[in-house]
């Protein structure tokens, strides 16, 4: 336990002292719902149409909780499996093995504080969008909170899946931008919600992200929560984990 | 009792025989070479013996315990510099030793320990801005702040200029009179005579020589009574490079004293 806490703080100091890291898990997500709100031209404008809940609400609004999934994913696929990767390039891994806590303990440090800056990220995000936007509340803040849990597990999934293989800081970034900037397209980041197109809409919503971008939305605007999102997160978050525990390098 | 055995250790990897017949028998206390080429199987020996890999096949005793079944006891008790580690660039050197103490249950005071490997006055200095010869004291406190019984540090001076090996030769003879043992892996035959009681020479994955350097120098006089006065080994390189010789030509000397 005391390992775990001494880990779980030294995480925490050098995150402190990575300004790459720090962006993308605090400012980024803010900084694009921002952009979207403040530079792009007509995003202040109502949608319109036919639907009862959307048609009330501006472009911006849609990307608010969409600002959530944008945290998510660049902590959970950028952040966390870099820094596995490069404790397993510098052989910290190997280091720890050689000793009583063993390798693991570093990736639940690794994990704890990544969970914990993906939620700054999310709540700056969210007070940016309520001060300077004027979006919403969310109808019902449990739900939201419900989802993003899942969602962060999920996503946290995902990037262990990353983590466990790459063998340099590097090397999973790499990866992990890549699969960072697909999963923005599925979340809706440059086609929100309803703007999307039917049948892209429908595939994103199995794809980890779109899923929690879906779910996360309809719990915003209180619309009823779909289930094939809930289900989809939740079967990705055990295949992901199962595959990430089966295929982890530990050197 | 030895404080560490292996007899007939074998290790294969795939195709490559890393480990063909390993015989060592260390007395507690004692600084304990294990000196050999470049591939010789050196890294891979005391892999086995801190339960890292799991032989194929042998007899282990570490600490009277079986690494490949008490794997947990062993990992308090033996410090393992490995033969590569860095830590993160960003963590300081009194970050990185009080992480470590926080492992073990009994550790040594990281402040104290600190100074005795020379580094108090760079505790706050990042692990990125320290010399290989910082970085290898360091590592050296790391394997010592749990107070283990065996200590096991792996090519400790490779890379080093010849300052900073002295200075870590003169570190490793200070911690002699710690009890803690030593396993000295190297391939530098001036740092094994410099710093251990005693030592195996291992080559292709066997030992074929143990004693104290000036056992290994007799020895390797007997084992090459042709030459001529004048070429007759008179310290360590010469009697390794007549024993490595003696083997290639003359095959049945293979038996560890
Ligand atoms: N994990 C491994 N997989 C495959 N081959 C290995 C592995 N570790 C070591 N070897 C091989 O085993 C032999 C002995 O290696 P090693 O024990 O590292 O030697 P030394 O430490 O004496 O230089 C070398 O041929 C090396 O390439
Ligand atoms: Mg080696």
């Amino acid at each position: 336990m005391t390992a775990l806490i001494a880990l779980t703080r030294s995480e925490a100091t050098l995150l402190s002292r990575n300004p790459t890291a720090i962006f993308m898990a605090l400012l980024f997500p803010a900084a694009l719902l921002l952009m979207q709100g403040l530079v792009i031209p007509g995003t202040d404008a109502l949608i319109g149409g036919d639907d009862p809940i959307f048609a009330r609400l501006r472009t911006i609004d849609l990307f608010v909780p969409i600002a959530l999934t944008v945290a998510l994913g660049s902590v959970s696929l950028t952040n966390f499996p870099s820094a596995i990767g490069g404790y397993r390039e510098k052989g910290v891994l190997r280091r720890l093995a050689t000793t009583p806590v063993g390798p693991h303990r570093v990736l639940f440090a690794q994990v704890i504080i990544s969970g914990l800056s993906l939620v700054a990220g999310a709540v700056i995000a969210v007070l940016a969008a309520m001060v300077l936007l004027h979006a919403q509340a969310p109808q019902s803040a449990l739900l939201v909170t419900g989802i993003f849990v899942l969602a962060a597990i999920q996503m946290l999934a995902v990037g262990s899946l990353i983590a466990a293989r790459a063998s340099s800081a590097q090397n999973a970034n790499g990866i992990g931008m890549l699969v960072f900037f697909a999963s923005l397209f599925t979340a809706g980041v440059w086609t929100p919600g309803p703007m999307m197109p039917e049948p892209l809409q429908q595939i994103s919503g199995f794809t980890p992200l779109g899923a929690a971008s879906q779910a996360l939305t309809a719990g915003w605007y209180g619309q009823p929560v779909p289930l094939v999102p809930i289900v989809a997160m939740s079967l990705w978050t055990i295949v992901l984990i199962l595959l990430a525990v089966r295929t982890f390098r530990w050197c | 009792m030895p404080i560490i055995e292996a007899r007939n250790l074998r290790k294969t990897f795939a195709k490559t025989i890393a480990v063909d017949d390993v015989n060592l028998s260390i007395e507690e206390g004692e600084i304990f070479g294990i000196l050999g080429p470049n591939g010789a199987g050196k890294t891979t020996t005391v892999e086995c013996l801190t339960g890292m890999q799991k032989a194929d096949s042998g007899h282990l005793r570490v600490l009277g315990l079986d690494p490949a079944t008490h794997v947990a006891d062993l990992r308090r008790q033996v410090g393992y510099q490995l033969q590569s580690t860095e830590l993160p660039d960003a963590m300081r050197v009194g970050e990185a030793i009080d992480l470590f103490a926080s492992f073990y249950p009994e550790p040594l005071q990281p402040a104290e320990l600190l100074d005795t490997v020379g580094l108090s006055r760079l505790r706050k200095s990042a692990f990125g801005t320290l010399s290989g010869g910082e970085k290898q004291r360091l590592s050296i406190a790391l394997a010592l702040v749990g107070d283990p019984r065996i200590a096991v540090l792996d090519e400790l001076t490779t890379g080093l200029d010849p300052q900073g090996r002295r200075d870590i030769w003169r570190l490793i003879d200070g911690i002699r009179h710690r009890g803690v043992t030593v396993v000295l892996v190297t391939h530098f035959l001036d740092e094994a005579q410099a710093l251990c009681d005693r030592l195996a020479i291992v080559d292709q994955g066997r030992t074929i020589a143990t004693g104290t350097p000036p056992e290994l120098i007799a020895h390797a006089e007997m084992s090459a009574p042709g030459i001529s006065q004048d070429a007759r080994p008179v310290n360590l390189e010469d009697a390794y490079l007549a024993i490595i010789d003696s083997t290639v030509d003359a095959p049945e000397w293979k038996k560890t004293s």
